[in-house]
């Protein structure tokens, strides 16, 4: 839930990468966290076990102070996949203003994005959040794999999907900025309706995405200045 | 998502500072609970760090360098304060109405003044004494918030020449050769050494404040964690339990009705049975042969209609808690004759070989007959049933001392594992060459409805029930029964009856 602090002049909010178990949430998060400028981004922290698996959450806090002079920050958190942490994942995802749910391209994990997905709906309607109002993009990751569904099937699933999906191999990096601009740029229209960031915090649109997404990893920079330019209608891929 | 709700202000700033007000045209608070998650609150430095290892680690520093330090939070608590070298010194001018002026206004503006901001971050900033000496300011920074501060100094510039002389403009009752002695103590050095200290200071600073923060929101979150998982279960276990006594209820209702509609069913059924006897015995003239056929036919299905529903009876009554045995001593050796009469026509039917092996006086068993009869009944004819033609079915009865079997129902608990002392059972045991049982399958012949096939094109007819009335007439008795067999081995039917001493 974003949190304003008038007295330090303080935006605050909360994006969750949530899915199922070895998605790869963790990895998106770590390659966020190689690939944005470190200026613009705190530790990674994770809470993790020995065999890294997620225990309670990975956060990584990106942040930057608007021209207006106002400090935005955004906890970027992972929930853990397996299914025992039901209730952590419902308590990481308390609050959240936007989410990137990442699914698992290979077939047989299907049912596992089902059901995580059946989940967090559950998880949001009992935290009192609307499933249909929240920004939410989906990322099919592990294309690289073998035994994932087909490009025409993600073209199917992509017209048939109410939220924007993207493809990644979050392992090489490959939509993982893309995941998270398309989401931040969804979060921030969501929250800007109800709050006029612009009018308010002097902070529109633009300004909010090129702040964090300045300064990325070159091979990645070309592909996302293009969007900075020009942020065009919510959803899909280019 | 977000709400916008009426909460004041402060509560989106955790512990931190105080409340301050916004404009009334903009109420932009969160709707955050009090007791919100720790991922949403923001935490002070000085319930971060562990104050004595914080302080321990600052006071190395101070050691090696030989310069004080000072750490204030963004509240202006001071959570450390080691002077080194310089305490004289200031001490003496603190000695002198303008100079400890002066030195307030120093040492307040050190701890409140402001950073300046450059390109989004708070800069480290140089204070210069009016004594020459000379303070950095450095910025506690962690994740872009400002924590708090660290005050580095006060020492000499290593290019320097020496005391100020603005001491002696401010107060002229300072003696310079004093001072000149008092400054020898206070560290000389040169600023790259200091910045190169400092970024060191800020480097642990921030990996200590990172390594806390992380401990508190593990500890933190697991508490969080385990209290949810535990308001769930609670919830969880009611409804389980809700569920479990309207179950409960449900149960000895459809129990009540069984036994009242079988009840029911009895009556009719009587008369169509004794009727039909009637037309048999002739008493309502002679019929031919045709015609004694269907009658008997009518007859038969009607008995074998009546020893079902006496069967659901049965097992309804034990259910709903009315089964009534009739206890008394009895010899259960006209119980097993009188038993294997009724199942030798059967038997014979089938060509099976019946081997009857009963060891002679038996001793009395206190029970009721008719329930110890309907047990052997019961056996024998699952017997005949799964056996085919020309088989052979073996009942002995006997008397057998040993113990129960571990999972036993009626073993006395006081007892269990403590006393291996055996006890005294009337042993029957019904030997089949059928088909037998599956082992996959065994720990469930006993219960009601339970049919090993039961696929519509079973072979073998029959409710489920039977078994499961002999096991409640055993359990009525306190007895125990098993089954020993294997899919083609034929089946073991093993009771036994306590003998009271």
């Amino acid at each position: 839930m974003v949190q304003f602090n008038h007295a330090q002049r303080e935006i605050t909010l909360k994006v969750v990468y949530y899915g199922p178990a070895l998605s790869g949430k963790t990895t998106n998060l770590q390659m966020v966290h190689q690939l944005l400028d470190p200026q613009s981004r705190g530790r990674l922290m994770t809470l993790d076990t020995a065999d890294d698996r997620t225990l309670f959450f990975d956060l990584l806090p990106v942040f930057f102070k608007s021209k207006s002079g106002f400090k935005v920050k955004i906890k970027l958190f992972t929930v853990p996949g397996q299914i025992m942490h039901q209730s952590t994942r419902r308590i990481v995802l308390s609050g959240a203003d936007g989410i990137a749910f990442i699914a698992d391209s290979q077939r047989s994990e299907a049912k596992a994005n089902n059901e995580a997905w059946k989940s967090m709906m559950e998880n949001l309607t009992q935290n009192g959040l609307s499933p249909d109002s929240i920004p939410i993009v989906i990322q099919f990751n592990k294309r690289d794999l073998p035994n994932v569904r087909t490009d025409a099937e993600m073209e199917e699933i992509r017209l048939k999907s109410r939220e924007p999906v993207f493809t990644g191999i979050a392992i090489r990096g490959e939509g993982v900025l893309e995941t998270l601009y398309a989401l931040l740029r969804l979060t921030f229209r969501s929250l800007t309706r109800q709050y006029d960031f612009e009018g308010k915090f002097g902070l529109p649109e633009a300004e909010f995405l090129r702040a964090i997404f300045k300064r990325v990893a070159p091979e990645h920079a070309a592909s996302l200045l293009e969007r900075l330019g020009n942020p065009g209608p919510a959803g899909g891929e280019p | 998502m977000t709400t916008t709700s009426q909460s004041p202000a402060s509560t989106s700033q955790g512990v931190r500072s105080p409340a301050t007000v916004s404009s009334p045209t903009e109420v932009l608070s969160s709707s955050r609970a009090v007791d919100g998650s720790i991922l949403d609150k923001s935490v002070a430095l000085m319930d971060l760090v562990d104050l004595e290892s914080f302080r321990e680690v600052m006071a190395s520093f101070a050691d090696l360098y030989r310069v004080g330090v000072k750490v204030f939070d963004s509240a202006g608590n001071k959570l450390v304060d080691i002077r080194v070298g310089n305490s004289q010194f200031c001490g003496y001018l603190w000695e002198f109405g303008g100079t400890r002026q002066a030195c307030t206004r120093i040492v307040t503006g050190l701890k409140n003044d402001a950073f300046e901001i450059r390109d989004g971050a708070e800069q480290p900033k140089v204070v210069e004494c009016f004594s020459g000496l000379r303070y950095v300011v450095v910025p506690i920074v962690y994740e872009g918030d400002l924590m708090g501060r660290l005050i580095f100094g006060p020492y000499m510039p290593h290019t320097s020449p020496g005391p100020s002389e603005q001491i002696y403009q401010i107060e002229g009752r300072v003696e310079r050769r004093r001072i000149d002695r008092l400054v020898e103590p206070v560290r000389r050095a040169p600023d790259d050494l200091v910045s190169k200290v400092l970024a060191q200071m800020q480097k642990v600073v921030e990996v200590l404040i990172h390594t806390s923060f992380k401990q508190i929101l593990t500890s933190q979150m697991h508490i969080e964690s385990v209290t949810s998982t535990h308001d769930e279960l609670q919830t969880k276990n009611r409804k389980l339990q809700e569920q479990n006594e309207r179950l409960q209820e449900l149960d000895k209702l459809k129990s009540n009705f069984l036994a009242t509609v079988s009840h029911e069913l009895r009556t009719p059924l009587t008369s169509v049975i004794g009727y039909s006897e009637m037309l048999l015995e002739g008493l309502a003239g002679e019929m031919n042969g045709e015609q004694r056929d269907y009658v008997t036919t009518i007859m038969e299905k009607g008995e074998s209609l009546l020893g079902l529903i006496t069967q659901i009876l049965d097992l309804s009554r034990v259910e709903s808690g009315n089964l009534r045995l009739h206890i008394a001593d009895f010899d259960p050796a006209p119980v097993v004759k009188a038993a294997t009469t009724s199942i030798i026509p059967q038997a014979t039917k089938k060509r099976i070989r019946f081997n009857i092996e009963v060891a002679p006086g038996l001793p009395w068993l206190k029970g009721d007959k008719d329930k110890v009869g309907q047990v052997i009944v019961n056996l024998l004819g699952n017997a005949v049933k799964f056996t085919p033609t020309e088989g052979t079915i073996t009942l002995r009865v006997g008397v057998w001392r040993g113990h129960r079997p571990a999972n036993s129902l009626h073993a006395k608990r006081e007892v269990s594992v403590f006393d291996l002392s055996d006890e005294n059972f009337l042993r029957i045991e019904v030997q089949d060459s059928g088909i037998g049982i599956p082992k996959e399958k065994l720990a469930s012949v006993f219960e009601r409805f339970f049919q090993v096939d039961n696929s519509s094109t079973r072979e073998f007819g029959g409710t489920g029930l039977g078994l499961s009335i002999v096991k409640s007439f055993v359990d009525a008795h306190q007895g125990e029964i098993q089954v020993e067999s294997d899919s083609g081995q034929g089946s073991v039917f093993t009771v036994l009856f306590p003998i009271e001493a």
